[in-house]
């Protein structure tokens, strides 16, 4: 008996079903973390990341 | 220089786990190197695209030589744009955001370095190889074996010098570019590596591991996923990261750039599928793909408001600032080819659609336009700061910008129209209920004024890389005689990142889910969220591609289909180094428009010896799956060695080379085991495969000499390909036939 025949008779349809609903409430976890007014504050200090690239204390001559 | 200077006496205000601050400089110089191969690819690369562009409107321009044909340059031009163009942009932009973001230098120079050069190399073993027949038939992973296990051990550098400097990061959150950044590059890891399992035969060749339907699952699974997590991720973590620097204030909403990570990174692996539909592949994989590529629209089109909304309060610099202009379009084409990808993954829609040139327009939409303009607006940007010096002509980046549109604009409305053309030509019956346009090459003949059309855009946008060429090299002239390098200060990361002031721990379970500290913890784990995209990318890659290969119904078995004789096998061999597969499918689609065209449609079981699969995915010139049998041998001698002497409107290449190059019979055995290794019941064929190659060869060659042919072709290619070509359907036909299976034709000596 080969493993394709043992796949074959498993009956393992059910498990995309099982997939989908998890990954569906994964994504709903994700939505409601994201939107927590804990979070608020937080985020918006990220969005700020790329705006800020460090403080400059000092000038390093490189050569070219 | 050094990276690690002294560390400062922290100011008094800082928090108690922050003793001493820690100075840094940002290693500047791998960008550069990497937006100069940037440069140099774009244009190599887009120039061996208007050739090829210029070959489908006149044969002339294959210059009737092996190494310049179509099949052969196709790829050359896929792998330079995708993998060299934009690839380095990817990393051009990756390496300055990244250690910006992070408040880190790059984790190691001389891994940069290694990226850099090897990165280079594979790119000139890419156009090394390519035009001289060494492919594994695979769209975008035609490089063969050691090219590919070189792309690994460059990618694992990239990797590690990616994850250490997030390891060494002096910023608490990683922001959502950079998210976008891990993705692509753990996502490729694992489409790179198991699309290209394949069994080597020689230094240059190789077998693929699956066979048929499931090969072709692979390839589409990795196909599609190359364009996401290549050409997607990579590029909207640059978005996220380039459009708040330009228009000087953040993201429009953060939140929304969460979503749309997490939704792509759900979504998009499940979608591959989509480029199957109506093929031999099971009809479940094929409403998978679909469904969920219609569900990516929503993502998409969040991220493309998001990007757009960011110009809010700024749009009035968008008529001034160049970089803005080359941004607005490129979001604007991620948004109309995000729309159409979704709209063409429904089978009705791609039932019209495929293997016409509609695919091609709406790949340009996504690469002249998303691809090419964020790189635009992003080196433009990128030029002052990198070479210290103002952008030499800002009037050169006006006519860039709007030569380039005008090329896009040319290009697409030609192709787009081609494609439309081509598909309702090819499904369109007169009155009497027979084909209107029976003949192929009436098809082909009708596109040529938009082929003529498409190679005048494509010149107005590679005008516009020469244009982009010249002013970064002018503005580099001006570069100052020494780099400045800041030298930044930031605190290290504490080891933990608890609040300084402690509060009470909430009580009860929503009190702590509300608190989220849980949360915190989670993101300022980068590993653990690694895992969570490794986890998400596979497990969706697992329920969509073990089921064919494990459940027996997806590939039903045909009793009358038989493994390749050794001389067919060195004749297919011939196809795929030719890149017949650029221009004619072997798949026809069960309609009846297909079937009264070119035959019975292809079943599963038919290919399931056809290790590459070989079903192509457009139709330049006919499907050949039925091609077995429907014209003498030396009707095939005559086509190949002049297809216009025989259909005079044909764009095909002339293959005149195949009545000179000889065959590689001592080569053959060699092949059949190999293929043996991989579960081909290959017979007789596993202890006197030359032998039998010759006997066939023989008789074609004396037929072909019976026929009025020229004489002493036994030993030639062009009898090998022949017999190959004229095996192609001939198994089905068998069994159709009600007889018992038969040696195919010719087989036994």
């Amino acid at each position: 008996m080969k493993l394709s025949d043992i796949m074959s008779n498993a009956g393992l349809s059910i498990y995309a079903e099982i997939a989908l609903v998890l990954f569906l409430a994964l994504f709903i976890v994700v939505v409601i973390r994201t939107w927590m007014p804990s979070r608020r504050r937080g985020l918006d200090e990220a969005a700020q990341l790329p705006l800020d690239d460090g403080k400059v204390v000092a000038h390093h001559p490189e050569e070219r | 220089m050094t990276h690690a200077l002294p560390a400062a006496a922290a100011p008094a205000l800082g928090p108690p786990a922050a003793t001493t601050l820690e100075r840094f400089s940002y290693d500047d110089d791998i960008v550069r190197k990497f937006l100069f191969a940037t440069l140099v690819w774009g244009i190599v690369g887009m120039l061996v695209g208007l050739l090829i562009a210029l070959q489908l409107a006149n044969p002339f321009f294959n210059f009737n030589t092996p190494w310049l044909s179509f099949g052969r340059l196709r790829p050359l031009h896929t792998n330079a744009v995708i993998f060299a163009f934009a690839g380095n942009a990817f990393f051009t932009g990756a390496y300055y955001s990244t250690q910006r973001l992070l408040k880190a230098r790059m984790f190691s120079d001389g891994l940069g370095r290694f990226h850099f050069w090897g990165w280079q190399a594979i790119i000139v073993s890419a156009a090394l190889t390519l035009p001289f027949g060494f492919t594994q038939a695979k769209e975008y992973a035609e490089l063969e074996w050691p090219i590919d296990i070189a792309i690994a051990i460059v990618w694992v550098a990239f990797a590690v010098n990616f994850f250490g400097t997030i390891a060494r990061r002096r910023e608490r959150h990683i922001y959502v570019a950079i998210w976008f950044y891990i993705a692509s590059i753990v996502t490729v890891t694992i489409l790179h590596v198991f699309n290209n399992l394949a069994l080597p035969v020689g230094i240059l060749k190789s077998y693929s591991i699956y066979a048929g339907v499931q090969d072709a699952f692979m390839q589409w699974w990795y196909g599609h996923n190359a364009v996401a997590f290549f050409l997607t991720t990579p590029f909207l973590g640059l978005m996220y990261y380039f459009m708040p620097k330009a228009a000087e204030g953040p993201v429009y909403s953060y939140k929304l750039s969460i979503l749309h990570f997490w939704s792509l990174v759900f979504m998009y692996i499940w979608a591959g599928p989509h480029h199957l539909h109506y093929t031999a592949l099971p009809e479940w994989a094929s409403t998978t793909g679909m469904l969920f590529s219609v569900m990516l629209w929503a993502p998409s089109w969040g991220g493309m408001i998001n990007g757009l909304l960011t110009l809010r309060g700024a749009w009035h610099k968008v008529a001034e600032d160049p970089v803005l202009k080359f941004f607005v379009v490129a979001i604007t084409a991620y948004g109309m080819s995000t729309f159409e990808g979704p709209m063409l993954s429904i089978r009705s829609v791609n039932a019209l659609a495929h293997y016409t040139d509609w695919i091609i327009a709406h790949v340009h939409t996504g690469t002249l336009g998303w691809n090419g303009f964020m790189t635009f607006g992003m080196v433009y940007w990128l030029l002052p700061r990198l070479f210290q010096t103002k952008i030499y002509s800002k009037r050169a980046m006006e006519v860039h910008f709007w030569i380039a549109s005008i090329g896009i604009v040319l290009y697409v409305v030609a192709i787009y129209s081609a494609g439309v053309t081509q598909g309702l030509m090819w499904r369109a019956f007169d009155e009497t209920g027979r084909l209107a346009y029976p003949d192929f090459v009436e098809t082909v003949a009708k596109l040529m004024p938009m082929y003529w059309m498409r190679a005048v855009g494509g010149t107005f946008y590679v005008i516009g890389m020469f244009i982009f060429g010249w002013n970064i090299i002018m503005t580099w002239r001006n570069r100052p005689a020494v780099y400045d390098v800041p030298v930044i200060e930031a605190a290290p990361l504490a080891r933990s990142h608890e609040p300084v002031v402690v509060l009470p721990e909430p009580q009860g379970v929503w009190a702590r889910f509300r608190d989220a500290r849980w949360h915190r913890r989670w993101e300022g784990a980068p590993l653990l969220f690694t895992t969570l995209t490794i986890l998400a990318v596979v497990v969706a890659s697992l329920f969509e591609i073990i089921p064919t290969f494990l459940i027996k119904s997806n590939v039903p078995t045909i009793a009358s289909v038989k493994p390749y004789t050794p001389l067919e096998l060195a004749g297919r061999d011939i196809y795929i180094s030719e890149g017949c597969f650029n221009c004619h499918s072997q798949m026809i689609r069960p309609f009846r428009y297909e079937t009264e065209r070119f035959g019975d449609y292809s079943k599963p079981g038919e290919s399931v010896y056809d290790h590459p699969f070989l079903w192509g995915s457009r139709r330049i010139g006919p499907d050949l799956a039925r091609e077995g049998g429907k014209y003498p041998d030396l009707w095939h001698v005559r086509h190949f060695q002049d297809p216009r002497a025989v259909t005079a409107k044909s764009i095909m290449p002339s293959y005149a080379q195949l009545l000179t190059e000889p065959t590689d019979f001592g080569g053959i055995q060699k092949r059949v085991d190999a293929m043996a290794m991989l579960g081909v019941p290959s017979g007789d064929a596993i202890n006197r495969a030359e032998a039998m190659a010759r006997a066939q060869a023989k008789t074609i060659a004396v037929g072909i000499v019976e026929q009025g042919g020229p004489r002493g072709l036994e030993d030639k290619q062009m009898v090998a390909l022949i017999a190959y070509i004229q095996r192609l359907g001939h198994d089905i036909k068998v069994q159709t036939a009600a007889t018992p299976p038969a040696a195919p034709r010719g087989g036994t000596d």
